[in-house]
């Protein structure tokens, strides 16, 4: 706490809430941590991202793991849990639900669809055309669905898991800038060390440990804790290191387009949600320096001449981090 | 400031302590031959015996900035980091790339330094104690392939200029100059998306499930696409707009072989004077149907990227460097990027000048690579150096009816 008052950091948490809500977390990711084996990190990030009101985008190569941490998580925070597998011929009205005419009544009834749920897992979201994966904007930005301009409110916490392989394979289609900006956190997962591997063999061997997971939390503490969240302080040297990451990701050379500003929103969330699983009231630049790459690697969208040379936006990420200097305590 | 790509170039202080045991071998010099210093050495020699002090002086006077000079050459390399960058090793011909060596002197001894290699030369400076110098080129791409940095070679030596070392760097980075995407008057955009049966408005993907609206009839399109109720509504005829919820597969194979007939020419002149813009050329003649062959199949993936569709390229040319003849089935911008990259890489394999190949027993293994890659729906692009060629598609074009087959030979697209 020392560096704490040398920041002067108003510390508006109450201690016993937030040692209450941090062990809350840390068993959470140690319950999921008996289905995913070696991927604390990718984890940690999924959790952070569930607390700062955001949604995962999960990419790798098929096998890697990505429908089994959503369902892991779905598992692990109770609540309802629905599970969409996109394909090419889906519709956007089997996603938000869509209104049946009742010949009995004669008026029209709403069914809502599978986007009227706490943990949503949109399997293989770039499997399916735009026009579908379009149909989650609306749910994911603003927690509500309009069909036949009634809008209905999708309930609390609402958190969308979406698994995609990588745009290089055939038969995908490429998810559309508006619809990547609406997720908080694109998370590679990369493939286990051999040790990882030999223990995911051995919990598997058996029954599948997924099927005798239990909840160790619910969706009214999450929301609560998302709530918390919202009261770890953010210093303003810390928000101007993270203008500054964002305004030289839009002047790198690479870069067509940069990090908007709900990208810089959607990085503070995520380093005061990330600050909450380390325990603690404050952002320091080491949790921006964290999270940069997770949260802005598929905001920023490349020159194409760039991508054609084989330039990636992680290693723009890292330039933009080597450059920016990180405040540090008078 | 543009992405710095660090090439193995820079040496740690370990390999400053071991720099003396590095191989090193010395440029030619007056001084270096041994025959001069046996002399200068017998002349002062002679000059004591004799007692003529003023020849002694001379020689003596000789030998020791000899001697001296070649002391301090040699342990030039001591406490001497280098670091070579380079801003991009990617280019299209006529883009520019900036290359910069970096040196510092942290001893108390001045250094002469130069850089030498297959595209820069000399970049003499002399270096102070504990002094930084920087030298910066501007390398032109101007032909299609594969540079090496290989062959750096930092000299180092005296500021006097009598003895000079040079260095070999352990350098392995590359610099890769794309083809020119060549627009071919052979097919414009529309009329290579209809030949894969799509019209030119929707891009190279349908899927015939599920349509998105109507528009009016063209003609030129099958009688099945036509929306009959909203012809009725509309009172003309209307033809059904469908979803892009499928991918066109196309594979495209390209025979090298029978490209080495084709009279070559002489191409631009490198320079390797003292300058600060080199240009990025080879001193080998140009075969100029095989660039733009490869200058075609490059426009042909801009457009099947742009589309959407996924493609494939196999080849049985030399690949130089790295990566094999075949990229895979892959779709966007960086796929393209890596067709690019076999196309910067392709290298004519020997054979015969002045004549088609002999025709060859059995299916040749390009065509039965390409015939396992390729399935129903596939579309072919087969790229041949003579029409004459044209009947061998068939070895691995399955259902020819079915699938889409464009040949392309360098008379096609003259």
């Amino acid at each position: 706490m020392e560096i704490l008052d040398n920041l002067n950091v108003p510390n508006s948490l109450p201690t016993e809430a937030l040692n209450l809500g941090v062990e809350e977390l840390q068993s959470l990711i140690q319950n999921m941590s008996k289905v995913i084996i070696g991927k604390r990190l990718s984890l940690e990030l999924l959790v952070a991202s569930l607390l700062a009101e955001g949604h995962v985008l999960l990419e790798d190569v098929p096998g890697i793991g990505k429908t089994l941490m959503g369902k892991s998580l779905a598992r692990s925070i109770g609540g309802t849990f629905k599970r969409v597998q996109f394909t090419p011929d889906l519709l956007p009205s089997d996603i938000t639900g869509f209104s049946v005419y009742d010949p009995k009544t004669g008026d029209f009834h709403f069914h809502p669809g599978p986007v009227s749920a706490n943990v949503l897992l949109a399997d293989e979201i770039n499997r399916t055309i735009p026009r579908t994966q379009s149909s989650l904007l609306e749910s994911m930005g603003e927690f509500q669905v309009t069909v036949d301009n009634v809008t209905y409110p999708l309930p609390k916490p609402f958190f969308v898991i979406a698994t995609q392989n990588p745009i290089e394979m055939e038969g995908t289609f490429p998810l559309p800038e508006a619809q990547l900006d609406r997720f908080l956190m694109r998370i590679d997962m990369g493939y286990p060390t051999l040790e990882e591997e030999v223990e995911i063999l051995k919990r598997f061997r058996g029954e599948d440990p997924l099927e005798s997971l239990s909840p160790v939390t619910t969706p009214e503490r999450i929301h609560q804790l998302q709530r918390l969240r919202s009261k770890v302080y953010v210093s303003l040297e810390v928000q101007q290191y993270l203008s500054r990451i964002s305004a030289a990701s839009r002047l790198h050379p690479s870069v067509r387009f940069g990090v908007s500003p709900r990208g810089s929103l959607f990085l503070q969330k995520s380093a005061q949600a990330w600050a909450l699983l380390q325990g603690r009231t404050y952002v320091l630049p080491d949790d921006i320096k964290v999270l940069t790459r997770p949260v802005l690697q598929h905001r920023i969208i490349l020159k194409p001449e760039e991508i054609l040379r084989g330039i990636q936006t992680a290693s723009v990420i890292e330039e933009v981090l080597e450059k920016v200097p990180v405040p540090v305590p008078n | 400031m543009a992405p710095e790509i660090d090439l193995p170039l820079s040496n740690s202080p370990a390999e400053q302590e071991t720099a003396r045991s590095e191989s090193v071998y010395y440029s030619e010099s007056i001084f270096s031959i041994v025959l001069s210093l046996i002399f200068v050495g017998i002349l002062f020699f002679a000059a004591l015996v004799n007692n003529i002090q003023v020849l002694a002086g001379i020689s003596g006077g000789t030998l020791l900035v000899i001697l001296g000079a070649r002391g301090w050459s040699r342990i030039s390399p001591l406490k001497l980091s280098y670091t070579v960058r380079l801003d991009k090793n990617r280019l299209f011909p006529g883009e520019n790339a900036v290359l910069k060596l970096a040196l510092e002197n942290r001893k108390l001894l001045p250094v002469h330094t130069g850089i030498q290699s297959r595209f820069v030369s000399a970049g003499e400076t002399d270096i102070g104690p504990y002094e930084q110098a920087e030298r910066t080129w501007v390398l032109t791409a101007v032909q299609r392939g594969v540079y090496p940095l290989d062959d750096f070679k930092l000299t180092l030596g005296d500021p006097f200029g009598l003895f000079h070392k040079n260095k070999p760097l352990p350098t392995q980075g590359e610099i890769l100059v794309f083809p020119r995407i060549q627009k071919s008057s052979f097919f414009s955009d529309a009329s290579f998306q209809e030949f894969f049966g799509i019209h030119p408005a929707k891009g190279l993907v349908e899927d015939p499930a599920w349509y998105a609206g109507t528009r009016d009839y063209t003609g030129n399109r099958p009688a099945r696409h036509i929306h009959w109720k909203a012809s009725a509504r509309f009172r003309s005829l209307q033809e059904k707009i469908f979803e892009p919820t499928s991918h066109a597969r196309v594979l495209i194979v390209f025979k090298t072989i029978g490209f080495n007939r084709f009279p070559k020419k002489v191409p631009i002149e490198g320079g390797t004077e003292e300058r600060t813009t080199l240009f990025l050329s080879h001193s080998a003649p140009l075969n100029e149907p095989f660039e733009t062959m490869l200058e075609v199949i490059a426009y042909m993936g801009n457009l099947l990227a742009d589309a959407g569709a996924t493609f494939a390229f196999l080849t049985d040319a030399g690949i130089r460097g790295r990566g094999t003849p075949f990229l895979s089935m892959g779709q966007g911008y960086a796929h393209f990027g890596q067709l690019l990259e076999k196309l910067a890489r392709a290298e004519l394999p020997p054979g015969l000048e002045g004549e088609l190949p002999p025709k060859t027993q059995g299916i040749p293994p390009l065509f039965q690579q390409a015939r396992q890659i390729g399935k129903s729906g596939t579309g072919y692009v087969y790229c041949c150096s003579d029409p004459s060629e044209e009947g061998e598609s068939y070895y691995f074009v399955p259902h020819a009816r079915r699938n889409r087959l464009c040949i392309l030979t360098p008379q096609r697209l003259r």
